[in-house]
């Protein structure tokens, strides 16, 4: 079978996908990724609260016990980012859920950074059960997160299972078997969905994620996003040093990176304009967060119930 | 590992992970989802990586499990039957190709891109799929033949 015709039956790479590669590409950062479990955060804290004589003190979990302990590639690597991050956290902002998904949980914005010069802004989120006797909350990403084929059994594929299975600190396995409280419904929320600009479509770009379950049963989720994609004129440098890959003629991989850029110039521009048009006059911006929950109950996920986080943050100083 | 090599890598795989994700997902959007969390989760481990020839491999395998798990967490109404599949060629032929890859299985359909496409030996595509190489052989023998049938004119050699 000739090479050439089996590509035949795919078309050109899009760009809006070339884009996001590139995207990821650019926002991997050198330095590695140090992930404290949270058993280790809980044995470290009794172990304080012992030699301190305190019976009990609850984790706060906001940016500073994640950047300097969940997350501390700032913290080793770019001292004066992870300062700056907890010298301006926003911890009084303005916010809202709605949607059916809020009569079932609580999510805030625990605090926020917005630094300009820093070209960086961190949203720290916490989600918890309004009530909380029929329900276990977890996060959507914890389920099935060996990436496993579930629903059938292939018998030569030894990973293939018919359960999906949730990774909590109990382990990875059937929820019934890492669930904190088997007897209660298994409550999964997905806080992963893009940030939207004000009523806009338009997104804050750049952005990674990270999301976990609490041991006091709350999901904590963090985002982190780059300015430095709002810079139209720094789009050109982020492609000076590709080399033409062997499997790509000059032409067409100047064409895609064209292509590229053109995505990120028309993701900048998008969040650009989207700012400037939904930014009041003390320097303010309404940014929404679209969510969902779900139950999983006997194998079965149960209808996504949505919910929107709309919350307003202090991007300019008055 | 250094970003350099990373994106380098990357930047010369994009096309196959492109056929990859789309022939598990169906759809653009969804194919890119994959992709990125993917890299990012390739990035994380880089350093259980040991020896960087087999890049291709292992970061192919990280994406397909990537796929499946993104088509676990599909919504029922979302089959795929229903979707309208993404990434479809504008021509004629591409588009009679498409359609009968379509109609092949993943577990025929994904060996035979691997193999055709992408030049993975069926060592290599027996370590992304974790699969015994006879089966890789066998799935690829049998993908063959039905494509045969539904494309006469086009050729096929036994050479796996």
């Amino acid at each position: 079978m000739r090479k050439m015709d089996l590509d035949r039956a795919f078309k050109e790479t899009p760009p809006v996908f070339s884009g996001r590669v590139e995207q990821t590409l650019l926002n991997l950062k050198e330095e590695p990724m140090k992930k404290v479990t949270l058993r280790t955060i809980a044995l470290a804290a009794a172990m304080l609260l012992a030699l301190t004589g305190l019976a009990f003190a609850a984790i706060h979990y906001g940016q500073e016990w994640y950047f300097n302990n969940r997350d501390t590639g700032f913290k080793e690597h770019k001292p004066d980012v992870h300062q700056a991050i907890l010298d301006n956290l926003q911890t009084d902002i303005a916010q809202k859920v709605t949607g059916p998904a809020g009569d079932i949980v609580t999510l805030q914005v625990q605090d926020a950074a917005w630094l300009e010069d820093k070209q960086i802004v961190t949203i720290g989120l916490l989600a918890s059960l309004k009530e909380d006797a029929a329900y276990e909350l977890h996060p959507l990403h914890a389920i099935d997160t060996d990436g496993a084929t579930v629903g059938e059994i292939d018998p030569e594929d030894e990973e293939s299972r018919l359960d999906h299975w949730l990774w909590t600190e109990k382990g990875f396995g059937l929820p019934k078997d890492v669930m904190t409280n088997p007897e209660k419904q298994l409550l999964l929320i997905e806080l992963g969905n893009q940030t939207y600009i004000g009523d806009t479509q338009a997104e804050l770009p750049a952005s990674t994620f990270d999301v976990l379950a609490t041991e006091e049963g709350s999901v904590m989720a963090l985002w982190t996003y780059d300015l430095s994609y709002l810079d139209i004129s720094l789009i050109d440098s982020r492609f000076s040093s590709g080399k033409t890959p062997e499997s790509m003629s000059e032409e067409e991989y100047k064409a895609m990176i064209q292509e590229s850029k053109d995505y990120l110039t028309q993701l900048g521009q998008d969040a650009i304009d989207a700012i400037r048009a939904n930014m009041d006059e003390n320097g303010r911006l309404k940014l929404r967060l679209p969510f969902h929950v779900q139950t999983l109950k006997d194998n079965v996920f149960g209808e996504e119930i949505p919910g929107e986080l709309t919350f307003t943050l202090q991007i300019k100083t008055k | 590992m250094d970003k350099a090599f990373f994106t380098q890598k990357v930047r010369e795989k994009e096309r196959s992970l492109y056929r990859i994700a789309v022939s598990y997902l169906k759809n653009d959007a969804e194919a890119a989802d994959a992709v990125q969390d993917a890299l990012l989760t390739a990035w994380e481990k880089r350093n259980t990586l040991r020896q960087t020839e087999y890049f291709g491999t292992w970061l192919t395998r990280i994406l397909i499990n990537r796929c499946k798990q993104q088509l676990r967490k599909r919504r029922p109404t979302a089959e795929l039957s229903e979707q309208t599949p993404a990434g479809m060629p504008d021509t004629e032929a591409g588009l009679a190709l498409r359609m009968a890859l379509e109609e092949l299985d993943p577990s025929y359909r994904i060996p035979l891109l691997l193999y055709h496409l992408d030049g993975y030996s069926v060592a290599e595509i027996s370590r992304i799929l974790l699969l015994p190489q006879g089966t890789v052989k066998s799935r690829l023998s049998r993908a063959r033949a039905k494509l045969k049938n539904l494309l006469s004119d086009t050729e096929v050699t036994d050479d796996a």
